[in-house]
């Protein structure tokens, strides 16, 4: 491999780029990871919860990230699902929505019934709303997005503030996130905040884990696999491949061996060159 | 109308700086400012001995004017309750009785032998009296019996029953209180007395509501009502109010006022949490406004455990008034398996029910007593001397200023202070760096943009400016903004097209304005087209798709990426490199700086970004501008270095302190 | 804003200036005190939620610049109109689409809109929306995969000794970051997860508190005396 046409070029990185994530998902190789902590702590707090306890799923991602999120929230609403919980589903992104309902499309509801048991409200438009809603939901959100009256949702009537909530799960890419559930729901009400975070964003946010406001963190498609591993052990119901996550991690590990190979096999080259220069002075 | 020399809207205005100073100094300073709900700091644990080493539950704290004495209830590994006793000068640091428990369960055959616990003492009439409930348990915890009893004491450690107990038994069959009564909570109205007590009918569960009873010697008690407590605003209390059940902890009567803690939940499940009420009558109540007053840990601490504070029938609460606040103490489970509750105390600033009376008096309606007699048999220091100020501190406390607040309040106002100090020494530095004209540090990419804006002239390609994708709102969008202005003059100094790339449309507005009048100024508005600024689209991607694409047909020789920036910083970064010349970045988001020293030839990092604009324009004063930062981050490096130091030894100071 | 150019204020300026001034300041000063009685919070969340109403309701500005542009480009021909009327195209139908048939809908129910139209849309929108844009969207996103590759192979070079412990620190940290590494040695994710912890955290901090201090200097500047006149 002539190594100064890998500089230049970059196409030949990306090639091999390509082979190396396609060919792992296209097999179905399936590589099993264990669980680190902070995913853990998410998992035993849900498992945790007072059976009925009021949960706030909040999917602050937009589409962009759907490869990254999308498999933490399947798995992670799957589990609320699976427990005898009930299930608030907001959004501060605009596109939370459309994505709440191509999650609850591919879970298995476990005939919970809307309205009763779950029900998605939609938009989080503003501050304001964020902080009204903990204590009247009704008024801030008077139609859910399938254009029911709120105030005549069993759940809603069950727990008509969210600062009932036993638990805040937040999926977030950015801001609108994490920070204003933390700013205004953990700090002035002490509702448990727990989050699933792109990889980008997740080193800002372990100080947070590490002082204890946020339960746990989990951390890109890598937690989505453990997750789906650790709910599996336990609720051998839910197929290894529901949230896609776990087939993923071949693909992660070998681009990233990928790139180390390269940086190396490039230090080594650049190393070389110079001896030569210096060797030639 | 013209500004005189003075410049009043400048940051070199001392009355203006001052003015700041007056704005947060005093407002930290004044104790009228708190915040609720507070947690409390765990005071009481259960163990080591035997008789206690489940639980301690329930307390009951007297002040005397000089020191504080406490009755709670110790549980052992069967369950059986006893009495024990404590005492402490600060109401904070505990020293249990060495002989506990000071009360025992009855004799075999009698009301009160398998339990006694909820104890309620009053100091009258030179002795002590304490109201307490006896257990008597049947086949199942569905059976088992509580009534109230009456003992006497002289020193509050010997104990001598009343003959006739119990003094408060169950209602008839079909009353409220027909299963068992608790929670005796008693006040010496100086003619009698007034006993507010739980009560718990057949078949219930722990929905158990609250009475009242009176007597005129304190063992004939005639039950006059049941209570009712309106809900509070904030739904904290939405389940006990809707399922009627009030848990009551302790009341008290200051000058014409009842006050009373009540801990309640707000769902099936929730964990409790406690609140005051106010009554003028003592029947009818008002809860306090800003209810829950004290809240549950959730960090694993002594009080995050799954029921809350002051909940159930196991943990009580009780407020008194003593030194110019209010001490709560409550119990409450921690998170272990199985839990256990320990004691705690919450303290409140006498504002929330302003007292006329003065902090000696207190719940009971004699004269403050400094000495108590028979004081041999107690082997704890301090009951009689006065009491200072706590000064010292147990290493592992946390710090109290003797003044105790509440630790929000406490960390509000060093904020508030710490805030100034920064401020003053930016700007105080600034000052005099600029009256020093001294030489600071440069930012080497700020020289070379001007040469490459020259470059890009003579090269008759364009400069593309990128604000990043945040809001108007946005600190590093402003920055971008400020910058944006030094270079469209720059631009339309040497002839050379800028196209702006927008993801906000309220950016967009401003950036349209600031790069018109720069060209208008330079007097080269042909160079201005109309969609030279346009706008992209707030979606992230799409607006990198659509700069990508401007990067490819325009091929811009310099790329200037300034602002809040996402994910889409390195594609538009590396797609730029192909092409351009030169690219100069500049972000203060943390993740993405490494993609702009990656792929920038320059690059902005952090707060350089802020002070871009003033170096710019290369003066003295605003080179100083960049040293005065400088001041606040020798500042935060001090206290940081401190305070690791201070924790590493153990003294917990700053970071009391300091917390949110 | 320079000594050198002492600009005087004019009366709107002067107080537009005290506007700013006190709302700035009003904003911050309720942050540290609570009067028993007064809602303040509540009085500066309100002033902040009408801010952010005037803003947001500025998106019409966006859409009318696109469409200006964009139907130039069209009616001027030039080189790229063909892509400038599909953007026009895709634009108002996606948004016709999206107010008559998806969970942003209008009308959710079909009260007001008959069935038959709701049943053709809906199909259309999910079709873009799921297929369409989830699926560019995510591939753009993915494109960062080789655009790091690519700034990676760059940018880690051994130049100098510091540049060399960057190299050996992200090395460590992908290798940690690959999930196979587990088996080969358990120890690399703890490798990693210290160098995320310790190394990295200190530095963020340390960018994060030099930010906070310039937001702090320029933001108080600039309430103190915002640069008018340009």
């Amino acid at each position: 491999m002539n190594k100064k046409a890998l500089a230049s070029d970059p196409r030949l990185i990306y090639v091999l780029l390509v082979l190396v994530i396609v060919v792992p998902i296209l097999s179905h190789a399936v590589l099993p990871v264990p669980a680190t902590a902070p995913t853990r702590a998410v998992y035993d707090f849900i498992e945790n919860l007072p059976l009925n306890s009021l949960v706030v799923v909040s999917l602050d991602y937009s589409t962009s990230t759907v490869p990254e999120l999308q498999p933490q929230a399947t798995i992670v609403i799957q589990h609320l699902f699976l427990r005898a919980l009930k299930v608030l589903f907001v959004a501060q992104w605009t596109d939370g929505p459309a994505l709440t309902d191509a999650v609850l499309d591919a879970i298995d509801k476990e005939n919970k019934a809307y309205g009763t048991d779950y029900a998605t409200l939609g938009y989080i438009p503003n501050t304001a709303t964020l902080i009204g809603m903990t204590a009247d939901i009704q008024s801030f959100f008077p139609v859910d997005t399938r254009g029911n009256p709120t105030k005549n949702l069993p759940i809603i009537q069950e727990f008509p503030a969210a600062r009932e909530a036993a638990l805040v799960i937040t999926f977030v890419a950015g801001e609108p996130g994490l920070s204003l559930y933390l700013q205004y729901w953990q700090s002035r009400l002490n509702m448990p905040v727990a989050a699933g975070s792109v990889a980008a964003l997740a080193p800002g946010y372990m100080p947070f884990y590490n002082s204890g406001q946020v339960v746990g963190i989990l951390i890109s498609i890598r937690a989505a696999a453990e997750y789906e591993f650790i709910e599996h052990a336990q609720y051998s119901q839910v197929p290894i491949g529901l949230s896609g996550a776990a087939s993923a991690m071949v693909s992660q590990s070998t681009s990233h061996l990928l790139i180390v190979v390269m940086i190396i096999v490039g230090n080594v080259a650049y190393l070389v060159n110079r001896r030569k220069k210096e060797a030639a002075k | 109308m013209r500004v005189n020399e003075l410049e009043v809207f400048s940051t070199r205005n001392p009355i203006l700086l001052v003015l700041i100073l007056l704005i947060f100094i005093p407002a930290a300073m004044v104790p009228l400012a708190y915040a609720v709900p507070i947690q409390g700091m765990q005071v009481l644990t259960a163990g080591p001995d035997k008789w206690e080493e489940k639980h301690v539950l329930r307390p009951w704290v007297i002040y005397d004017g000089a020191s504080f004495k406490m009755w709670y209830a110790g549980e052992n590994a069967e369950g059986v309750d006893r009495i024990g006793m404590a005492t402490s000068t600060d109401g904070i640091s505990w020293t249990k009785y060495s002989d506990n428990p000071v009360f025992d369960v009855g004799s075999p055959g009698s009301w009160d032998l398998d339990s006694v616990n909820d104890p309620c003492v009053i100091f009258e009439d030179n002795q002590y009296k304490m109201w307490y409930v006896g257990q008597t348990w049947g086949a199942t915890a569905a059976d088992d019996l509580y009534r109230i009893g009456y003992a006497t004491s002289p020193d509050g450690i010997h104990w001598t029953r009343y003959s006739e107990n119990p003094v408060l038994t169950t209602g008839s069959l079909g009353s409220w209180d027909d299963r068992r009564v608790w929670r005796p909570s008693v006040i010496s109205t100086g003619s009698g007395y007034v006993m507010y007590y739980r009560g718990a009918a057949v078949g219930e569960g722990s929905q158990a509501k609250a009475g009242v009873a009176t007597s005129s010697d304190g063992v004939h008690w005639t039950k006059t009502a049941v209570l009712s407590m309106p809900a509070g605003s904030s739904g904290w209390d939405a389940y006990s109010r809707q399922v009627d059940a009030l848990n009551i902890g302790g009341v008290m009567k200051a000058g014409d006022m009842y006050i009373m803690s009540y801990a309640s939940i707000k769902a099936r499940n929730s964990p409790a949490q406690i609140g005051l009420a106010s009554s003028t009558d003592g029947i009818n109540w008002n809860p306090y406004t800003d209810n829950p007053v004290i809240t549950y840990g959730t960090s694993g601490g002594w009080d995050s455990g799954p029921g809350g504070v002051g909940a159930g029938n196991n943990a009580g609460s009780m407020i008194l008034a003593a030194r110019n606040q209010y001490y709560v103490y409550y119990g409450a489970q921690d998170p272990g398996s199985p839990p256990t509750y320990t004691i705690g105390v919450a303290t409140l600033p006498i504002s929330i029910y302003p007292i006329s009376q003065t902090t000696s008096t207190t719940s009971f309606t004699t004269v403050s007593i400094t000495s108590i007699p028979e004081t041999t048999t107690i082997s704890e220091t301090g009951v009689t001397q006065q009491t200072k100020e706590a000064t010292t501190t147990p290493v592992s406390q946390p710090f109290t200023l003797g003044i105790a607040m509440p630790s929000l309040f406490i960390g509000r106002m060093s904020q508030a202070g710490l805030l100034v100090i920064t401020l003053g020494s930016i700007f105080a530095v600034t000052r005099i760096a600029s009256k020093r004209k001294l030489k600071t540090r440069g930012i080497p990419g700020l020289e070379r943009l001007d040469k490459w804006i020259e470059q890009a002239g003579e090269l008759k390609r364009p400069v593309l400016f990128t604000p990043g994708t945040g809001t108007i709102q946005t600190p590093d969008t402003l920055a971008a903004l400020a910058l944006l202005e030094h270079v469209a003059s720059r631009c339309a100094q040497h002839g050379v097209h800028i196209i702006v790339a927008n993801a906000d449309y309220n950016v967009h507005q401003v950036t349209v304005d600031i790069v018109k009048s720069a060209y208008k100024k330079a007097r080269r508005e042909d160079l201005y087209k109309d969609d030279s600024v346009r706008y992209i689209s707030t979606r992230q991607f799409a607006y990198a798709a659509g700069v990508m694409g401007l990067l490819r047909r325009e091929r811009p020789a310099l790329n200037v990426f300034v602002g809040d920036y996402q994910a889409e910083a390195l594609e538009i970064a590396e797609a730029g490199r192909t092409d351009a010349i030169a690219q100069f970045g500049g972000t203060s988001n943390v993740d993405q700086v490494p993609f702009f020293m990656a792929t920038c030839d320059q690059a902005l990092v952090g707060e350089e970004l802020y002070t871009a604009q003033g170096y710019l324009t290369n003066d003295a004063d605003a080179i100083s501008k960049l040293v005065g930062p400088d001041a606040g981050k020798a500042l935060a490096i001090l206290l940081i270095a401190v305070g690791a130091i201070l924790v590493t030894l153990g003294n917990n100071v700053l970071t009391s302190l300091l917390r949110l | 804003m320079t000594s050198k150019e002492k600009q005087k204020m004019t009366k709107a300026e002067i107080i537009l200036q005290v506007i700013i001034f006190s709302l700035g300041f009003f904003y911050a000063f309720v942050y540290y005190v609570r009067v028993p009685g007064v809602a303040l919070q509540s009085a500066a969340d309100q002033l902040f939620t009408y801010l952010t109403s005037i803003l947001t309701a500025a998106f019409a500005i966006g859409i009318i610049n696109l469409t200006r542009v964009h139907a130039n480009n069209v009616k001027n021909r030039r080189p790229i109109w063909k892509y400038s009327l599909i953007l026009l195209v895709s634009m108002y139908f996606m948004a016709v689409a999206s107010v008559i048939a998806s969970p942003f809908s209008l009308d959710p129910q079909s009260s007001v809109i008959p069935g038959a139209v709701y049943a053709v849309f809906f199909p259309i929108w999910q079709f873009l929306y799921y297929d369409i844009l989830v699926s560019i969207n995510a591939t753009l996103f993915s494109l960062l995969a080789f655009f790091i590759a690519s700034a990676a192979y760059r940018a880690f070079k051994a130049r100098s000794l510091e540049t060399s412990i960057l190299l050996a620190a992200g090395l460590l940290v992908m290798i940690g970051q690959a999930p196979i590494s587990n088996s080969v040695w358990p120890g690399f994710g703890d490798v990693r997860d210290w160098i995320m912890a310790f190394p990295n955290t200190a530095g963020q901090r340390g960018i994060l508190i030099g930010t906070a201090l310039g937001i702090l200097a320029f933001s108080v500047r600039r309430l103190i005396r915002y640069p008018w006149g340009r």
